[in-house]
């Protein structure tokens, strides 16, 4: 019998993990169901005051516990984080930045910040100057957040690289080379990178996406580590004159010489300036994070609900910051 | 009648030139399809990589000279197919028109256009589009100036041809994209008109998603002796695509729905098909108004309304398309990896043309289909015909995209 009762609940624990998604209306009704329900069942209680058993949960608080009061505002403060990451491009930028600082407790939410944002960008690079460009608003406020992001991002290459896992390699690559331009990531990484890509014998893979993080961050990197430059460029021509690299590789790496000659004109640090060149440079916070690094955490535990004992005082705490940063921004913005 | 134009400035050992135009075996990768070291340069800087099933067997076929009838759904690649066929054919020495290609819509033609230009970026060649809504003084004054690859519509393209601006003489391949659309759409007197302009010696390529009885009497009436390339159905459109539906059961709740979605999957680019260009309006309306980057486009608007929203979306300074099934072929988005039916679309043919665009050259792609109760014989029907598997959505359905 108690082997029954097992496999029933673990065939209610799958049907949870892979439930079927309920659209928000039919959910609000589900929802006023069960409430009503409850209802019942607690005026029943009341009747009968003699039955009341150990397995008969204390329904009447049902909605207000403090455990389903935190866990609906973690999944609002997911949505939140989410909806904007969804809707962010070039024009929008501004606008979401704020409601998200409104809407938003960063600081409990970084897990998903940096998850959403990392995922954002593997789905699809090209937005990863507006994703860079938010983080680096963000980061000036909340450091933490940004050097999460960072630290996953350096993750994720590394995990790609392991795996040959090309577009996860690129893709994070973009969003890595635009937190460079951005100045939240240190030149080391970025040489570091390029020279993982390039030593020995690399693949056409390996070419292809180092060639493509140069266009990323050759500007910026030519400014501030002009030897570094020219020494990943003296790579990229000896990988061409040993001839052993393939057409495609090749015809990439004369474009990049073409590129590199006319001084990257064509790629500029942070495209679309105007909307998404939003931080002076001096108030930017550079993490030195290396590719190497021992220390690197995911710190995934931030991307799923926890209980918070003192989540009244994190939040008037979070309150206190948010009127800060929204108070700056009111006043950099007169 | 013999058209020796193939592999002329061919660097390649000779034990990899195989002239003989009958074999079809494909070709694995560019580089072994003895192509103008230019061209394949271009095509490399396109982005391209590998060629696709289509690319691999029907590009050499064409460029051997060869009559070929390439058949094959939306997201295979056929734009590139007779794009570097024609740049391949060409003699950039002259500057006569030499390839023709015909589309049924002026978007198809336009990107075809920009595709050519893209791939000939570092050929000497000159390619435009002649389309209806535009200028006819711009057509005859470029005309005038010498184009080597044209990229047009029927009515335009034989306009020109009738007025004497577009000079036939020189053609060497007459290109006809899209073929079962085309005849959709009442086009056929048209080309039969503008193939008898054309030299007797022109090689005619056909593209089309099917075979149906007009088409293979135009390749009857038109063709030599064609190679026909057929690749199938089900291994292109719907491969690696997961489909769902979400039981929205009311149009009412349809909105709130797609704003949930946004509020909890990672969507970055997706295109939402709506049934009607009234529809289509009011949910851009609705969707600005929640702070997205919308661009619409339904057959109501003009060519210029029509050429920025495509714009707007490829160059990623929108992020959802909302469209009527006027964008559902042919119109090459690469990075859309959602696409959305809003409204179910009113017949199964159109379903894969919606939903194909996101299964591009094997990139994976999620599709969404909002059903109402009354919807769900119609998608029972699409599964059924497709022989594919539509399940409901998980809620963990962003892990799979």
């Amino acid at each position: 019998k108690n082997n029954n009762n097992n496999r029933r609940l673990k065939n209610n624990f799958m049907e949870d993990n892979v439930g079927v998604y309920i659209p928000p209306a039919k959910r609000r009704m589900l929802e006023m169901e069960r409430k009503l329900d409850a209802e019942n069942k607690s005026n029943d209680n009341n009747i009968n005051i003699n039955t009341t058993s150990s397995d008969d949960p204390p329904s009447k608080s049902l909605t207000t516990t403090p455990i389903t009061v935190q866990r609906q505002s973690w999944e609002n403060l997911k949505r939140s984080i989410n909806g904007t990451i969804n809707r962010l491009s070039p024009s929008t930028i501004k606008p979401l930045i704020h409601t998200l600082f409104t809407t938003a407790n960063l600081l409990r939410g970084r897990g998903i910040l940096a998850r959403s944002l990392l995922r954002a960008s593997q789905a699809s690079p090209q937005y990863a100057p507006s994703y860079a460009a938010l983080m680096a608003v963000i980061n000036t406020k909340l450091p933490e957040c940004g050097e999460l992001l960072l630290t996953r991002a350096i993750l994720a290459f590394r995990r790609g690289y392991k795996t040959r896992d090309r577009n996860v390699v690129s893709s994070t690559l973009s969003l890595l080379g635009h937190l460079f331009n951005q100045g939240m990531a240190h030149e080391l990484l970025s040489l570091q990178i390029l020279t993982v890509l390039l030593d020995g014998d690399p693949t056409e893979d390996s070419v292809d996406v180092a060639v493509g993080y140069m266009c990323v961050v050759g500007r910026q990197l030519s400014e501030v580590s002009p030897a570094g430059v020219h020494a990943v460029m003296e790579r990229f021509r000896g990988l061409l004159h040993e001839g052993s690299i393939g057409r495609r590789a090749q015809y990439r790496i004369e474009s990049l010489l073409k590129i590199k000659k006319g001084g990257f004109r064509d790629y500029p640090t942070i495209p679309d300036e105007e909307n998404l060149d939003l931080v002076e440079r001096e108030d930017q916070i550079t993490f030195e994070l290396g590719l190497d690094d021992e220390g690197l955490k995911k710190e995934e535990g931030l991307d799923v609900f926890h209980y918070d004992e003192e989540y009244d005082e994190n939040e008037a705490e979070w309150a206190k910051i948010r009127a800060e940063i929204l108070g700056d921004e009111d006043d950099s913005s007169d | 009648k013999r058209r020796d134009n193939n592999n002329a400035d061919d660097d390649l050992p000779s034990n990899n030139n195989n002239n003989n135009s009958d074999d079809t075996s494909p070709c694995p990768t560019f580089d072994s399809m003895n192509l103008k070291p230019t061209l394949l340069r271009g095509i490399y800087a396109y982005g391209f990589e590998k060629p696709s099933a289509i690319q691999q067997r029907a590009i050499r076929p064409i460029v051997c000279g060869r009559d070929v009838i390439a058949q094959s759904q939306s997201g295979t690649g056929k734009t590139a197919v007779f794009s570097i066929s024609s740049l391949q054919l060409l003699d950039e020495r002259s500057n006569d028109p030499q390839v023709l290609i015909l589309s049924p819509t002026r978007e198809l033609a336009e990107q075809t256009q920009r595709v050519v230009s893209s791939l000939g970026d570092f050929m000497n060649v000159k390619c435009h589009a002649c389309i209806g809504g535009k200028s006819l003084g711009e057509d005859r004054k470029v005309l005038q100036q010498g184009v080597q690859v044209l990229s047009g519509t029927p009515g335009r393209v034989y306009d020109l041809i009738k007025r004497g601006d577009l000079t036939t003489r020189a053609l060497k391949a007459f290109i006809i994209d899209e073929a079962d659309e085309m005849l959709n759409k009442g086009f056929k007197e048209q080309i039969y008109d503008i193939y008898r302009y054309l030299p007797p010696q022109t090689q005619v390529v056909l593209v089309s998603a099917t075979l149906p009885v007009e088409v293979l009497e135009m390749t009857r009436k038109f063709m030599n002796d064609p190679i026909r390339i057929l690749v199938k159905r089900d291994e292109l459109t719907l491969e690696g695509i997961k489909q769902f539906f979400v039981s929205v059961e009311k149009e009412e709740w349809k909105f709130d729905t797609l704003c949930d979605l946004y509020d909890t999957l990672t969507v970055t680019q997706a295109v939402i098909f709506c049934n009607t260009k009234q529809k289509v309006d009011w949910l851009a309306t609705k969707m600005r108004e929640s702070n997205f980057t919308v661009a619409a486009m339904h057959g109501d608007m003009t060519q210029d309304e029509r050429d920025k929203v495509m714009e707007d979306f490829r160059s990623g300074s929108s992020r959802v398309l909302i469209a009527t099934d006027l964008w559902g072929r042919g119109i090459d988005v690469q990075q859309v990896s959602l696409v959305i039916c809003y409204d179910l679309p009113t017949n199964r043919e159109l379903y894969i043309h919606r939903i194909g665009r996101s299964g591009r050259f094997g990139r994976k792609g999620v599709a969404i289909n909002f059903v109402r109760t009354e919807d769900v014989r119609t998608l029972r029907d699409i599964e059924q015909f497709y022989s594919t598997q539509i399940d409901e959505m998980p809620l963990n359905v962003s892990d799979l995209m």
